[in-house]
């Protein structure tokens, strides 16, 4: 009998990690109301804020069907899943490297031995001070991108954080910046942005939770989805 | 099988850790559209390349026109469609008033020695309860906003609108509407009658006409406000007088209405008797020459305002565009204020048009044919009988039609709320069932106004006075009662199309009939001159039994000249 438990105990662990990854759908009574109510146009702009989100995350598609990034670092354009993984592995040489150092400093003489973790600290910093370049940006990009959904959303704040809450809970996430951002005052978004996420991994965490909770909003309007559907039939009929 | 049993484990962990690996913050963290869903099936929206393609080039607006289908579904959602099908007004008709004219305190009879007399009385009337029924002044017996049915739909929409919004949103119809619930209607009227007698031949001839300011407000107790504000707060209080002045008050500065009475002598006159009987007309000549000193005049709203939920939902999912959403919905509200105002507040200063023609009877007996006793012959009983017809005139009537809940059950809305049906709906069937719901949505703020023949039938009053006017003294005393009653009114030839007028409620739109018992006093001091008496008195009476009327009260000072 306690076996039987715990099989069903680990399954359902599974399924609910397979929930986190895969499609959400939200099922508090807002989301009924507001799929009744959001008309094709706004639920284009959550599609589009989504899509764009996507494109700074992991690169516009090009023609030839590869993905280019957004965001320069070092004469070249990368996407922020990218540069996360730069920041990462930037820090991480850092911290191995001036482990080895510290190791080592009997090896080297005083004044070498404070030369060479100079030059190890000067290296971090003026990549950090890149990569931090490459934050700013693409916050000010984002801070432009959402800028319409944002506004739209004015006044519904309290709403919409009901839906980020449920989303979040059943992503399993119960701490993300996304959440913060959400429970923010109204208007103080862009300073929170600006002020209270300091890597880029974070932000492309946040980004990351923000397109899926669009992804988990999205697919809980069957209504709006089916209006938008015939919205791009007729469009492209007309094309 | 105990290998087995560790097979079935370690499966079963394998099962979770692919599973769950996914949620580990490494490489695959951040997975992509194709990743997560694959290529096609039900959410193949995020793979879709035509999609794509119109999300890449196309500007969207929030604010984009809601269709009636989306409306219509809203509204059922949140219950508005069960609420409509409940009527706000218990009642449409106007209320009661009893006018200045028929006022026991202006009745010229004094023991008047010389055949002219000419009198003003300064006065003021003050009706603290208008009576909305029969029965109540409060004007939730007016309004059914304490109706179970409606309480119970108010409840429904309100937990429907809650469990969308989430249990932070909190709102205790009971309780709030509570608030309200002896809220009623004050009325003032300050002002002179001017009098005169005429005797000749011992016909006499009297006439009376008010010049007065007439003010009516809503009401609420001090320790009412006080919870009112506590519950939504306060207005400043500069804010606060321009919105009562511009909404919760009325007033009017001019002339009443004439009355012309003729009375003569009949049968065998003994000493210290009489018996009169005569003739009567009210002339309806009211006339408001100043409006809105204090408050507003609110004009009969003949023209019904326009609703548009369908322009009000587009305007509301936009942000740039709420606040004109806001504006178009406190303006309709505020709209059917001034509509309620109109009725309860804004009234003319006599009795509206109607023409009055009646006859009355006087006499006077003196009380020591009662009892025999030396004071009593000092005292006079003073009888005064008027019966007035009053004449029909065409004018302004609210109505507003029967409930008809099968128009609701015919359109079936429940479909709006179902998955499947909901696509079977036409675009045309949308829009109507949009345009029913408008409509009814109107009506429940905004009565139908039509011309209507209004017969107010009869009034009658009856006044009962004790006398004490010794000649030999120079101060007298009136105590005394008084009864009005005036009949429930007649509606017909309204105005409306043969369908509408089948769907009208004329019950709620009649004034019903309306009764009070006054009290009175009246403290006379005489001045005697040689060509003429000078009487100063301080008079005053007050209702203290009605139905279908408020109880008043008037104080007022007259002065005569005898001579």
């Amino acid at each position: 009998m306690k076996k039987t438990i715990m099989y069903a105990g680990l399954i359902s662990f599974a399924f609910s990690s397979a929930t986190a990854s895969g499609p959400v759908l939200l099922e508090h009574p807002l989301i009924h109301f507001v799929d009744k109510l959001m008309s094709s146009g706004a639920y284009g702009l959550v599609l589009q804020v989504r899509r764009e989100v996507g494109k700074r995350l992991f690169g516009q598609p090009t023609k030839a069907g590869s993905k280019r990034g957004v965001y320069e670092y070092k004469g070249e354009k990368y996407t922020l899943v990218q540069l996360a993984k730069i920041e990462d592995a930037v820090e991480k040489e850092y911290v191995s490297k001036k482990n080895d150092l510290i190791e080592h400093k009997s090896n080297y003489g005083p004044a070498e031995w404070d030369a060479m973790m100079q030059e190890l600290e000067d290296e971090y910093n003026h990549e950090a001070a890149l990569l931090q370049e490459a934050l700013k940006e693409a916050k000010e990009d984002f801070i432009e991108i959402s800028k319409d959904y944002v506004e739209a959303a004015r006044g519904t704040k309290e709403q919409v954080l009901v839906l980020i809450k449920e989303s979040s809970d059943k992503r399993g996430l119960n701490d993300c910046f996304l959440l913060k951002w959400g429970e923010e005052e109204e208007g103080n978004e862009t300073y929170y942005l600006r002020n209270d996420i300091h890597t880029l991994k974070d932000f492309a965490k946040f980004l990351y939770d923000l397109r899926n909770f669009l992804t988990d909003m999205a697919n809980s309007m069957p209504r709006c989805k089916k209006k938008f559907m015939s919205l791009v039939r007729k469009s492209q009929q007309t094309v | 099988m105990r290998f087995k049993k560790i097979l079935k484990l370690f499966f079963v962990c394998v099962l979770c850790c692919h599973m769950s690996g996914v949620a580990a913050m490494d490489d695959c963290f951040f997975m992509e559209d194709n990743e997560l869903f694959g290529n096609g099936g039900e959410y193949d929206i995020f793979n879709n390349e035509d999609v794509n393609a119109i999300l890449d080039t196309t500007i969207f607006k929030v604010g984009e026109q809601v269709s009636p289908k989306e409306v219509v579904a809203a509204l059922v959602e949140i219950s508005v469609v069960k609420l409509l099908e409940e009527d706000l007004f218990l009642s449409t008709a106007p209320l009661n008033k009893r006018s200045l004219v028929t006022y026991p305190l202006f009745l010229c009879d004094k023991d008047y020695a010389l055949k002219w007399d000419i009198g003003v009385n300064l006065f003021y009337n003050q009706t603290t309860r208008m009576n909305f029924t029969y029965d109540s002044s409060c004007l939730f017996c007016y309004l059914g906003l304490l109706q179970p049915n409606l309480i119970d739909k108010i409840n429904g929409a309100i937990d429907k609108i809650r469990e969308i919004l989430g249990q932070d949103f909190d709102f205790d119809t009971i309780g709030t509407l509570s608030l309200f619930k002896h809220a009623t209607c004050n009325e003032r009227r300050v002002g002179i009658m001017l009098q005169g007698l005429r005797e000749y031949r011992d016909v006499r001839f009297h006439f009376k006409f008010p010049f007065y300011w007439r003010e009516r407000n809503y009401y609420l107790t001090p320790a009412e406000q006080e919870e009112i504000e506590r519950e939504f707060g306060a207005l400043d209080p500069d804010q606060q007088e321009e919105f009562q002045a511009e909404h919760l008050i009325s007033d009017r500065l001019g002339f009443g209405d004439f009355r012309f009475e003729v009375d003569f002598p009949v049968g065998r006159q003994k000493k210290g008797f009489y018996w009169r009987a005569g003739v009567l007309t009210t002339l309806p000549i009211n006339i408001a020459i100043i409006d809105g000193l204090m408050g507003s005049v609110y004009k009969k709203c003949q023209s019904r305002p326009s609703f548009s939920f369908e322009e009000l939902f587009s305007l509301a999912t936009d942000p740039e565009t709420r606040p004109e959403a806001e504006k178009i919905a406190e303006d309709f509200f505020l709209c059917a204020l001034d509509c309620m105002s109109n009725t309860f507040l804004d009234t003319t200063l006599g009795r509206d048009r109607h023409l009055g023609v009646g006859a009355l009877f006087r006499s006077k007996v003196p009380f020591s044919t009662l009892i025999k006793k030396s004071w009593a012959e000092q005292v006079f009983y003073k009888g005064n009988i008027t019966f007035e017809y009053l004449f029909p005139y065409m004018k302004c009537r609210n109505f507003i039609e029967c409930p008809d809940i099968q128009a609701f059950l015919d359109r079936h809305f429940e479909d709006y709320d179902d998955e499947e049906l909901v696509d079977e709906i036409t675009e045309a069937r949308a829009r109507d069932d949009l345009e029913f719901l408008e409509e009814k949505f109107v009506d429940k703020f905004f009565p139908y106004v039509y011309m209507t023949k209004v017969r107010p039938r009869i009034e009658l009053t009856w006044s009962n006075k004790l006398s004490y006017e010794p000649p030999s003294k120079i101060f007298g005393l009136h105590l005394g009662l008084d009864f009005w009653i005036k009949s429930g009114e007649r509606l017909s030839n309204v105005s409306a199309s043969c369908e509408r007028k089948k769907r009208l409620d004329y019950c709620k739109a009649t004034r019903g009939l309306a009764y009070q018992w006054r009290g009175l006093g009246e403290f006379i001091f005489r001045v005697k001159r040689q060509t003429k008496d000078l009487y100063l008195s301080l008079n005053i009476d007050g209702a203290f039994a009605s139905k279908g009327i408020g109880k008043d009260f008037m104080v007022t000072f007259n002065i005569e000249s005898n001579f």
